[in-house]
């Protein structure tokens, strides 16, 4: 069935991670992010290390939460030290397969990259694994706020990622219901070749596109019976605001972009 | 008052008339039953109550604001609260409390005044403490009774319900009929209730039928009970017990008129 693969997916708890604020993430992951392709040794590495490792521990995620992001990179992160680390008879070779060698340098460029990456996918699936889709969806919005400035709808952008959530669950169930009445008139979904598969499900996505189109519509009517117009002029029951811990985190984070980035 | 004059409409310019110079008032503490077959234009009825269509000709008022004024729209809108027929045709949260405070938000409300309402309509509605329980697991019963307390948010004089028992267990059903006449008697609220529900008919103060976009019958529910072929016009038909009442009834029997249920028709004879 529609299996969700569990890759960042929030993980409810009440840590001081969960309560910083989405927008003051957000910022954080960005900065973070910029650090991470500044830095340019393995001390500044492992300093960016050390704060991902910290930040996981305090959050109180489950370190197989964190792990199950990098199974999905782990492919792309052996490639980028065998492609670095394999030399055509190279001059210092740490160890030889016949033309093939293993170069030290090589392999030294080849394990920071992978680290770069690893950091990388830890530190923003830490967003995810933190802060609930809804708190995101508004981070979002705050975050890009400035764009208002420039006629992006970035109010109705959010709204509809927001609705978008809010259906996931219900489509899913959606499609299994059309699955089951297939099935119970005889298709098989798991017979034949992918592309027998594949073909199978074809009857199934037109009426759940179907039924898309006719609650989609349906929505915006009962939104506008409820004086939705626009994102313009609305307020929130829980204005998410920044606080000084928000502060202080984002702070931190570009203190540590400035020492990574400059000093190491 | 929510007010009809001589209302007709139709939804493209060759389609036949979906409604044809309906005339109907609702009164605010006064519940309401609209039945009618399938495609009489009960929805399209519901729907012109606050704007959300605008009348071919004839008008549509609240409390003498017009209906499809730009001036008097969003207004209206707030003072006539929908509940529609699918409850998951009109949540738009991702948690109770969240979808119950949309309509508040989209009336620019400070946050603490949306909380407040948020929680008394919840609580009206008997779905308290479950503020942060995700919509897609609640029953359709509850989903139903959220969607009631998403529209009471807004503070409505009026509320519309297109249907809302259509999808619900007997369970869910009486629950909801219990809120709407709650809301109509204790309340003093003006509730439409477009229904098929005999049980919803029977508990209310009037009773509309529509028949091909007309209104064929306005009067009190037991008039409409009473009357077997109108029954048929309006595509009702009546539980057993209830028959079984009429059939008293018409050879002179005092048995009450509402009487949907074997108990209360016991109940009558049984003195
Ligand atoms: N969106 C629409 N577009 C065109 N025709 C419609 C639409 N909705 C309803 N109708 C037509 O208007 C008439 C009344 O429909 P409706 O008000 O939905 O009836 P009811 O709710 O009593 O079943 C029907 O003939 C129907 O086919
Ligand atoms: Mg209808």
């Amino acid at each position: 069935m529609m299996r969700i693969t569990g890759i960042g997916q929030y993980v409810p708890a009440d840590s001081p991670v969960h309560r910083l604020d989405a927008a003051a993430k957000i910022g954080v992951v960005a900065v973070f992010t910029v650090a991470l392709f500044l830095v340019h040794g393995f001390a500044g590495l492992a300093v960016l290390a050390a704060t991902v490792a910290g930040a996981t521990a305090v959050s109180r995620v489950p370190v197989r939460a964190v792990a199950r992001g990098l199974k999905a990179v782990a492919l792309i992160m052996v490639l980028t030290i065998v492609a670095n680390a394999l030399r055509w008879q190279p001059a210092d070779a740490l160890v030889r397969l016949g033309p093939l060698a293993v170069d030290g340098t090589g392999l030294r460029t080849g394990v920071f990259f992978a680290v770069r990456i690893m950091l990388l996918v830890t530190g923003t699936s830490l967003l995810t694994l933190t802060t609930s889709p809804v708190q995101l969806a508004g981070g979002i919005e705050r975050v890009l706020a400035p764009l208002k400035a420039v006629r992006v709808p970035v109010g109705d952008l959010a709204m509809t990622l927001t609705i978008a959530l809010r259906f996931i669950p219900t489509t899913a169930e959606e499609a299994e219901g059309i699955m089951t009445a297939q099935q119970a008139r005889g298709a098989s979904f798991d017979a034949g070749g992918p592309i027998a598969r594949a073909r199978a499900y074809a009857p199934v996505l037109v009426p759940l596109f179907f039924q898309l189109f006719r609650r989609a519509d349906a929505l915006a009517t009962a939104m506008e019976a409820r004086c939705y117009r626009g994102s313009g002029g609305r307020t929130r029951l829980v204005e998410d605001r920044m606080r000084t811990a928000d502060w202080v985190a984002l702070l931190a984070t570009g203190t540590l972009l400035v020492v990574v980035g400059v000093l190491l | 008052m929510i007010r009809f004059d001589s209302v007709s409409f139709r939804y493209r310019g060759d389609a036949p008339l979906a409604l044809d110079g309906v005339c109907l008032a609702l009164e605010a503490g006064e519940l309401v039953a609209v039945v009618g077959a399938n495609g009489s234009g009960k929805s399209t009825l519901a729907r012109l109550c606050d704007g959300l269509l605008e009348p071919t000709s004839g008008s549509v008022t609240v409390d003498g604001l017009d209906s499809v004024d730009p001036a008097s729209l969003w207004k209206v809108r707030s003072m006539v609260g929908m509940v529609f027929q699918d409850p998951d045709d009109q949540i738009v949260g991702t948690v109770v409390e969240e979808d119950c405070a949309f309509g508040p938000e989209n009336l620019g409300l400070p946050s603490d005044e949306i909380r407040v309402r948020v929680d008394s309509s919840l609580r009206a509605v008997g779905l308290d403490g479950l503020e942060r329980r995700e919509p897609h697991l609640l029953s359709e019963g509850q989903k139903q009774r959220l969607a009631v307390a998403g529209a009471l948010a807004m503070r409505p004089r009026y509320l519309v319900f297109d249907e809302p028992t259509a999808m619900l267990d007997p369970v869910g059903r009486r629950a909801v009929l219990e809120i709407t006449e709650r809301l109509a008697h204790a309340e003093g609220h003006g509730v439409l209730v477009v229904s098929h529900d005999i049980g919803g008919v029977a508990r209310a103060d009037r009773v509309i039928g529509l028949a091909g976009g007309r209104v064929v019958f306005d009067g009190a529910p037991e008039g409409l009970m009473d009357d077997a072929s109108m029954l048929l016009r309006v595509g009702l038909s009546l539980p057993p017990a209830a028959r079984l009442a009429a059939a008293l009834r018409a050879r002179g029997l005092d048995v009450p008129a509402p009487a949907a249920d074997a108990e209360s028709v016991v109940a009558s004879l049984w003195r």
